[in-house]
């Protein structure tokens, strides 16, 4: 029972991670961005767009070819992910909108664009419920399946989709990127300080354009591994941006370090996991226990806020439009 | 102006562009007074923009329809008494979750939580008319559900703002959590009250099963007018009014003459949470019953306008009534064209993006470079 | 002024930049409008003007914060366009901002690399100026796995520190490459910021109001490099306002006032008079009247004050000192040296953590009013004793109805206690006024916390009184009688009453602030920084209101930076240094080294 907890966890780990990946890189240029849930649903969009045009092209899932439906989704996943920071960035640093405002806004449009894209495709498939279904499986006959798995070390984590392993690296990544070198040292400065970032020579508006970029084409990534490796195509709607809000969270929880990430995002995953796994006396308390990982992450807001004041330090310039010629 | 000198300029200008190719074409700078007027007009044609844009959404999924949205958005207004009042229903409910929020944001509390405070206000008048209903009069009943609506709200509230106030938590994050604990126990108590179907059936001690939607929605409807009355009164002319306004503006000024900040901030939020109970209240009259769905996400809706309505009242009056308008609008219109209940987020995410950019031009002011058209255009008279 | 001498200079020397008719306004507001400037090679040019004459806005035009609406900038000789700081850097153009331009969690050596990109960095190893030229180049030639091994140990920034050190060594200066900018003093961020420009290969140096923030013999030091740099070839150009400082180190002095080019002029040929009348306008007599301070009873005793940050530390340790009636206290001291917390913790604004703060009620018979206290309010304090009748009697409420009381109070029968010594630690500002204490407060940031800049002139009126009257509304009456009234006597520039306070000027802005704290009718009256920002007419009106309020009685306590205006205007003069006191002086028997000494800890 405990490894199927561990291992329905690890599985659940990247739908958060993703996310608090991307957000993260985010915040550390200074800016940030409510509107991870939405982009984490135009992630989902592109899958489904991707899966789409691929089906155009090959002409149903019978002669589709696991890489290339693979390549489609995630490009698609990607660029609209891309498009959703390079929309963000442009409202927020070009136009200096209210990042709260425009991240709010955001998320409704994305969870609105999923929802219109699966509708319209809806209609133009009958056979829908399983449309997406079968493509998603095609791409995970890739992977070594949960029952083919000979013991329980390849169970937990051999049994994994290339998302699943990009994800982690990806956070190790961008955690080695930030912290190492200079480009993630001027990224720093970035959402330290801009004044003085630009002062010193840095384009504080390129950066946070590149990293806001960067970091929603990887909260993308979150909701399309939500859509193609953990749910198989199959979409319970308004799951996602409830996701992408406790990846937000997620940020604040591992106090703005994508390593730390990777043990908060299994965490959230374990909570969540729990009363699903066991099980809980009564049908009430079940219900009421999915509900704990909002908990938590109220209990842990308040214990960083209360306990430990100049570790837990947000970038200094967090949700500070930059002007230069401000007096 | 001889011929030479300007030949000469354009040698220069020639020279400095192949030296310095980067000038800018413009370059922005604060707008230090805005005219009331400008003001008016700034936001009329970005009004009209989103508008527009709305318009052309709905024409790339639907070609030709571009109209649709405008002729649906008249006819859910004015097409039948029935849509009328439905119409009326959705701008009451968004005037009243702004006008439930504004003083929070004046305070600068970003309260997300609007949606969390109506469900769990809704679900206190749920238990009372379940629990407490058979025993008492109807209308004693629909008061005591009023009192433990208030309540529930009020204390919802004071949750994430006592927190605030203590230890300085993240008050965006924690309401926004608050929310799904809310409808956490909504899922609940439905499961509590019939665990076989895990909802709740029609109420009716204490919601008038009797009176017609278009009564509750009318009741409802001078509610909120009340409330917009009162917090127009609360937020200008009153002591509470100014010191909620010193904490938002600047914490630092508070402390110098002496405001208790915290206590402030706990007020305000909870006057927020005793709105928003209130809402709950009549949502639960009109729809007598509860689910965690039932607000829909209004409660983002609501901060966006409050935003877009400058924490003014009469700014967020239009503003609530404008996104009522293009709710209808675009839901009247995706029924018609068979687009789903999505198609409504995003035409009220595209309406409101459009005038959050037009805001820019109310804060900065663009200067183009003088210097750069006019000598071209110099350049072109010496071709001449 | 000889032209032929200027004639002469220019032939020896080449000219490194030169700007052009510059113009540049925000709003309606014009910083300069057609100002040209010549800048030599290996000279200090002093840029002079009072503060507001557009100064630093020439200078952030130059360094690429601002662009100018017109006119143009050459170096040497070739017109320029600088459209950022990064393109400021590309013309070996620096500048030091008088509110640093650091990150305060980066070390010193991250902080000089921000911003460094490859070009750049390769354009700085051509600068003979920087050691290892030879070194650095031939990086690229390493192996791959000593590269990874340099990134994974940031052994790249130990190059950079090194270099740093030996950019120390070579100009005289101390710093730890590896200390966090937030642990520095004021002066080590200010070497950080010179050593990051010629980190970067400068060859001009654009310094704003460097002298600020440093004590006198901090100011030799830095004089002393500057001296060591021009020596180098570089050319410097320093911003202030400081004439003797003018006089002892610039070759050359350019005159802005009100956003105009007055002239330039070489030291040689000039005096402190006529740069004070280019400056001013007028020659002006530059004396501040001081009289004997009136009384000799104590009004507010400060024991054994300490003070703790938000991270627990010392922020004032162990303070004592007196203020008499009718006297100024000067506090002297490098800024961040306890100077604020000392006021707000008097005021209430900041919890004394030890010690005690004791005000002398000196005025007689001052009667109760519902003012700032509610009804029980004054019952708590009568109970305790706090008030008699007017009969001499003590005050007894047990038994009295509330509308009784009311009236008692209403009619002036219920007085304060004479000569009553109150403690004010643990009580907030509103509280304070409760007691009846009349404690002005002009804080050293206007807009952030003595004003609301987003609101108008009335409503910042009502930050003191708006609690006054029974009811939850507001009066708006009073407030707008008030600030009319500070509006017509201290010649506010402003259209009307309704105009929000941010947009108005700074010399405007504190008008409005001292005329609101003076309008409290103040027993106690604490100001700092008063004259920060404000030209020297302006300057003289507040110290012209103070001086007043000397004379009514008002006990001033007055933080200074201006150690000459300090030594003119006060009577008394405590030195702080580290939280401590060092020093409490006589102002008409000190002079500025002993003070500069005492500022650090000497």
């Amino acid at each position: 029972m405990f490894i199927r907890l561990l291992k329905e966890a690890f599985r659940l780990t990247p739908a958060f991670l993703f996310g608090s990946t991307g957000e993260t890189l985010t915040e550390k240029s200074g800016h940030l961005n409510l509107g991870t849930p939405g982009i984490m649903c135009m992630g989902v969009a592109g899958g489904m767009i991707g899966i789409n045009l691929y089906d155009k092209i090959c002409g149903g899932f019978e002669n589709a070819s696991p890489v290339l439906t693979f390549i489609f989704v995630v490009f698609f996943a990607l660029l609209l992910g891309a498009l959703s920071g390079l929309i963000f960035s442009f409202f927020t640093v070009s136009l200096r909108c209210n990042q709260n405002v425009m991240g709010l806004a955001y998320t409704t449009f994305g969870i609105g664009f999923y929802g219109l894209i699966f509708k319209t495709i809806e209609s133009s498939h009958f056979q829908s419920i399983f449309f997406y279904n079968n493509y998603c499986s095609t791409i995970n006959t890739l992977f070594i399946s949960d029952q083919a798995c000979t013991n329980n070390f390849q169970y937990l984590f051999g049994a994994n989709g290339v998302l699943w392993f990009m994800s982690f690296t990806i956070a190790i990544a961008v955690a080695v990127v930030l912290k190492r070198t200079k480009v993630g040292l001027f990224v720093r400065a970035v959402g330290e300080n801009a004044g003085c970032a630009d002062a010193a020579g840095i384009n504080v508006s390129t950066y946070r354009y590149v990293t806001t970029i960067i970091g929603s084409a990887i909260s993308a990534l979150g909701g399309l591994y939500y859509f193609v490796e953990m749910n198989v195509g199959l979409l319970e709607f308004g799951n996602v941006d409830a996701y992408g809000w406790l990846a937000v969270a997620l940020v604040i929880f591992t106090l703005w370090k994508t390593d730390l990430g990777i043990l908060g995002a299994i965490l959230f995953a374990f909570l969540f996991k729990l009363p699903e796994i066991y099980g809980l006396p009564s049908p009430q308390l079940n219900m009421l226990f999915q509900y704990l990982p909002y908990f938590v992450t109220i209990i842990i807001l308040v214990m960083i806020s209360a306990f430990d004041k100049k570790a837990a330090q947000a970038p200094g310039n967090l949700g500070i439009p930059y002007f230069r010629e401000e007096r | 102006m001889s011929k030479t000198v300007l030949e000469k300029d354009k040698n220069n200008l020639e020279s400095n562009e192949a030296k310095a190719p980067r000038e800018k074409l413009f370059h922005i700078a604060k707008r230090m007074d805005v005219s009331l007027q400008y003001k008016i007009i700034v936001r009329v044609i970005s009004i009209v923009t989103a508008l527009l844009m709305c318009a052309f959404v709905l024409n790339i999924f639907k070609p030709g329809k571009f109209f649709t949205i405008f002729s649906s958005s008249f006819n859910a207004l004015t097409g039948s008494t029935n849509k009328f009042f439905i119409t009326l229903d959705e701008f009451a409910i968004l005037l009243g979750i702004s006008i439930a929020i504004l003083p929070a944001f004046k305070m600068k509390f970003w309260n997300l939580g609007a949606e969390g405070q109506i469900l769990i206000g809704g679900l206190a008048a749920v238990l009372v008319s379940k629990y407490i209903g058979p025993y008492v009069p109807n209308v004693l009943c629909t008061i005591l559900m009023l009192i433990f609506a208030i309540i529930a709200g009020g204390v919802w509230a004071l949750i994430p703002a006592f927190f605030k106030a203590k230890f300085n938590t993240n008050e965006t994050l924690f309401t926004l959590m608050m929310n799904y604990l809310a409808m956490g126990f909504i899922a609940f108590f439905e499961q509590v009250i019939d665990p076989a179907h895990g909802t709740i059936a029609q109420l009716t001690n204490g919601t008038f099963p009797d009176a017609t939607d278009n009564v509750k929605t009318i009741i409802a409807f001078v509610i909120v007018v009340l409330m917009t009355l009162f917090m127009f009164g609360y937020l200008n002319k009153t002591k509470h009014g100014y010191e909620l306004t010193v904490v938002g503006e600047t914490r630092n000024t508070a402390k110098y003459i002496g405001i208790n900040v915290k206590a402030v901030i706990m007020r305000t939020v909870v006057l927020c949470g005793i709105l928003c109970g209130i809402i709950g209240y009549f949502t639960v009259l009109k729809q007598k019953s509860i689910s965690p769905n039932i607000i829909g996400g209004k409660g983002f809706t609501a901060v966006m306008i409050a935003w877009l309505g400058h924490m003014n009242v009469v700014e967020v009056i239009v503003m609530a009534f404008l996104v009522a308008f293009i709710t209808r609008g675009s839901s009247v219109a995706a029924t018609n064209v068979d687009l789903g209940s999505a198609f409504t987020n995003i035409t009220i995410a595209i309406f409101l993006i459009t005038i959050l950019a037009f805001e820019f031009f109310l804060n900065y002011e663009v200067h183009f470079n003088k210097k750069i058209f006019k000598s071209k255009k110099e350049v072109k008279e010496v071709e001449e | 002024m000889s032209p032929s001498l200027l004639v002469l200079l220019n032939m020896k020397k080449n000219l490194v930049l030169q700007l052009k008719n510059i113009s540049k306004s925000f709003g309606k507001v014009q910083a300069n409008s057609n100002v040209s400037l010549d800048l030599y090679e290996g000279e200090i040019l002093s840029l002079l003007g009072e503060n507001g004459s557009g100064k630093t806005s020439l200078m952030n035009i130059v360094a690429g914060i601002y662009f100018p609406d017109s006119g143009s900038v050459e170096i040497k000789g070739e017109p320029v366009k600088i459209t950022s700081p990064k393109d400021a850097f590309k013309y070996k153009i620096g500048m030091v901002h008088q509110h640093f331009k650091l990150v305060d969690i980066f070390t010193a050596t991250e902080n000089v690399v921000v911003g460094l990109d490859k070009k750049t960095r390769a354009s700085i190893l051509e600068d003979s100026e920087n050691v290892k030229v030879q070194e650095t180049k031939e990086q690229p030639k390493e192996n791959i796995l000593k590269r990874v091994f340099n990134f994974i140990t940031k052994s790249n920034l130990k190059d950079s520190a090194d270099r740093i050190k030996n950019i120390c060594n070579k100009y005289g200066f101390v710093l730890d490459p590896n200390k966090r900018v937030c642990d520095m003093s004021v002066s080590e961020k200010q070497t950080l910021e010179i050593i990051k420009t010629l980190y970067r290969g400068v060859d001009i140096l654009i310094l704003d109001e460097p002298t600020a923030v440093l004590t006198p013999q901090e100011i030799d030091k830095l004089f002393a490099v500057l001296r060591k740099m021009k020596e180098a070839g570089k050319s410097i150009i320093i911003i202030t306002h400081k004439l003797n400082e003018v006089m002892d180190i610039s070759d050359r002095i350019t005159v802005l006032r009100k956003g105009e080019l007055i002239g330039t002029v070489n030291k040689v040929d000039t005096s402190i008079e006529q740069l004070t009348e280019m400056m001013v306008g007028q020659k002006t007599e530059l004396n501040i009247e001081r009289s004997e301070p009136k009384g000799k009873e104590k009004l507010l005793e400060v024991k054994n004050l300490s003070v703790k940050n938000a991270f627990g530390h010392d922020v004032l340790e162990d303070i004592s000192f007196e203020l008499k009636e009718g006297e100024i206290l000067g506090i002297a001291g490098i800024s961040g040296n306890g100077q604020k917390e000392l006021l707000e913790a008097i005021a209430g604004v900041q919890p004394i953590a030890n010690g005690e703060v004791i005000y002398h009620r000196l005025k007689k018979n001052k009667p109760v009013s519902f003012y700032h206290k509610s009804l029980n309010q004054i019952k708590t304090l009568a109970s305790e004793g706090a008030f008699h009748t007017s009969k001499g009697e003590k005050v007894n409420f047990e038994g009295i109805t509330n509308f009784e009381i009311r009236n008692r109070v209403n009619n002036g029968e219920i007085l304060f206690n004479d000569n009553e010594t109150m403690l004010l630690k643990g009580k907030n500002p509103r509280e304070i006024r409760e007691l009846g204490i009349h404690l002005a407060f002009v804080p050293e940031d206007r807009l952030g916390m003595g004003l609301v800049g987003n609101m108008n002139i009335n409503e910042n009126m009502m930050l003191r009184s708006y609690r006054k009257g029974n009811g939850p509304f507001l009066n708006f009456k009073k407030p707008r009688d008030t600030a009319e009234k500070i509006i017509n006597e201290l010649e506010v520039a402003t259209t009307s009453a309704n105009v929000q306070v941010k947009k108005l000027s700074g010399g405007n802005v504190q008008k409005v602030l001292v005329g609101r704290e003076i309008a409290y009718a103040p027993s106690v009256f604490m100001v700092a920084y008063p004259v920060r920002g404000l030209d020297i007419n302006s300057s003289y009106t507040i110290y012209n209101l103070l001086n007043k309020q000397k004379q009514n009685g008002v006990g001033i306590i007055y933080v200074g930076e201006d150690l000459d205006v300090l030594l003119a205007l006060a009577d008394r003069i405590l030195v702080l240094c580290n939280g401590k006191v060092s020093g409490v002086v006589d102002a008409r028997k000190v002079d500025k080294r002993e003070l500069g000494a005492l500022m650090l800890g000497k």
